[in-house]
């Protein structure tokens, strides 16, 4: 080392993350059970921090001085309050939805997924919702249906399937059948590190709203 | 093809995240694709290094939280395949309200989500520091670059940055890679930052071999406001940077998810 040479802070778990989160090491974070070297905290700590700010009250629409508009305009200028933020329900007891779109967004949100999707009992997508593949969902829901249907026969006596989960070498699918006599079946697509989690709410909360749903 | 979702990201401001990406995009563009930057920043932005009043663009906020509808606040350039989704106007006294709202709500989610529908490149310029927004951010992104500055400060923030990326991956988005580390500012006149260079060029994993050198022209190019590839005069180095590092971004990106289009690709079938 010459005299130039700045200390190099970190440098070695800078080197040893950066390994990890390229492409090629991405799979060793994912599954590992390794103890982080820090206090982790995890998403549920942040949603405790975002109920506490839920009913914080923000600045109102202050009209903006200095900004050349005509006149007509300046009623659009105005600083949109954000006094309305939207925030996730806690209690899961009152979430309540009269729409599978409602519906699929709600449950997007919680499995943390990329998108999802519901359909019925001939195979056809009624609804999905989320960042779809360009391709579209037709085909993949279909076989999802068909092959629910498959492992629905695996073992006799031991009630219907009611979630699948798949992984695939580049993504995960996940479905959920709805154990009522109107057979549906949701789909996620890329769900969330902790979804598993999620599950036994998500089966609640649909099966509670079910009726409701058209 | 899916859309790509890029974000840039550092702990340390001023490591010329907005100059990069913009730059970048205005490269992505220029090659054909269909290219947006969004600016997420509430402070800086994108809106001030193309010498715009601050406020003279309705953007993101307005979407967020009055519903303008996105092509009411999209400001298309003269470039034909590049657009912007600047900040928005919104108070400085909001800013803190603002950080939340993208972070409790879905509503950036809901933003790519309709813009995927036209775009095949989607860049997204966040603040330093890895609060909210930036969090926020790389939950919902595909990729993310780190924008290095070559001096001895931003490297100790590396592995802080990294580990909020690392967090990100394990809590709120597994499907978040680190596409490279960008270099920039490198001033080979002098020693420090030539040698933080080197020390990083040759220890960490990930870093482009396009590097962005500290170069009047981007002042220029600022003060003009311009992305550098603008500016009059012979095309110089720093203003071909920026295609070598499209060029490499874009190989990175098809080796990551292969070449025929990647993971989203089903066949089509029919059930009866
Ligand atoms: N390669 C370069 N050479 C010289 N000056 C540069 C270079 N890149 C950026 N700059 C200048 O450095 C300043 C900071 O750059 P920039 O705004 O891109 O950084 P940033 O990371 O976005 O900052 P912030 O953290 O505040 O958002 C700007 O004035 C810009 O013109
Ligand atoms: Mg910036």
């Amino acid at each position: 080392m010459n005299s130039h040479s700045a200390h190099f802070y970190d440098i070695d778990e800078a080197v040893s993350l950066a390994k990890k989160l390229t492409s090629q090491g991405k799979a060793a974070i994912i599954g590992s059970d390794e103890p982080a070297p820090y206090v982790e905290f995890g998403s549920e700590f942040l949603k405790i921090e975002i109920e506490k700010f839920k009913n914080a009250k923000f600045s109102s629409d202050v009209p903006l001085k200095n900004v050349s508009v005509k006149d007509e305009e300046t009623n659009t200028l105005a600083t949109p309050s954000l006094r309305h933020i939207e925030s996730e329900p806690e209690d899961f007891s009152k979430v309540s939805f009269d729409s599978w779109e409602k519906c699929l967004k709600w449950c997007n949100h919680v499995m943390g997924s990329s998108a999802s999707f519901v359909i019925d009992s001939q195979g056809f997508i009624i609804g999905n919702y989320g960042r779809i593949p360009q391709e579209g969902l037709d085909g993949l829901g279909a076989e999802l249906c068909y092959a629910i249907e498959m492992l629905d026969k695996i073992s006799p006596g031991t009630g219907k399937l009611s979630w699948v989960d798949l992984e695939y070498e580049k993504m995960r699918i996940v479905g959920f059948q709805i154990p009522e006599e109107e057979t549906y079946i949701l789909g996620f697509i890329s769900p969330g590190q902790t979804y598993f989690s999620k599950k036994i709410v998500v089966s609640q909360v649909v099966i509670r709203n079910l009726p409701d749903m058209g | 093809m899916k859309t790509e979702i890029i974000s840039f990201i550092s702990a340390k401001g001023g490591t010329g995240k907005t100059t990069s990406s913009l730059n970048f995009a205005v490269s992505m563009a220029e090659k054909g694709k269909k290219t947006i930057i969004i600016d997420t920043d509430p402070m800086g932005c994108i809106g001030f290094s193309l010498a715009q009043n601050d406020r003279q663009w309705q953007g993101l906020v307005e979407r967020l939280i009055k519903k303008t509808p996105l092509k009411e606040v999209i400001v298309k350039t003269k470039l034909e395949n590049l657009s912007i989704l600047p900040r928005g106007r919104m108070s400085s006294s909001d800013v803190s309200a603002y950080e939340r709202l993208l972070f409790s709500s879905d509503g950036l989610e809901e933003v790519l989500t309709e813009l995927e529908k036209d775009y095949e490149c989607i860049i997204i310029d966040t603040p330093s520091g890895m609060g909210m927004i930036t969090t926020s951010v790389l939950a919902v992104s595909n990729f993310a670059v780190l924008v290095l500055q070559a001096e001895p400060l931003s490297l100790r923030t590396a592995a802080q940055t990294l580990s909020v990326v690392e967090n990100t991956v394990k809590n709120r988005n597994n499907n978040l890679i680190l596409l490279g580390i960008l270099v920039t500012m490198v001033d080979t006149q002098n020693p420090v930052s030539k040698s933080v260079f080197s020390t990083i060029s040759n220890s960490l994993p990930g870093i482009f071999e396009t590097w962005i050198p500290r170069s009047t022209a981007f002042i220029e190019a600022s003060e003009k406001g311009v992305p550098v590839s603008f500016l009059t005069g012979r095309r110089t180095t720093e203003m071909m940077r920026f295609s070598f590092l499209a060029e490499e971004i874009e190989s990175r990106i098809s080796d990551i998810t292969g070449e025929t289009g990647g993971q989203d690709e089903f066949p089509q079938r029919t059930l009866l």
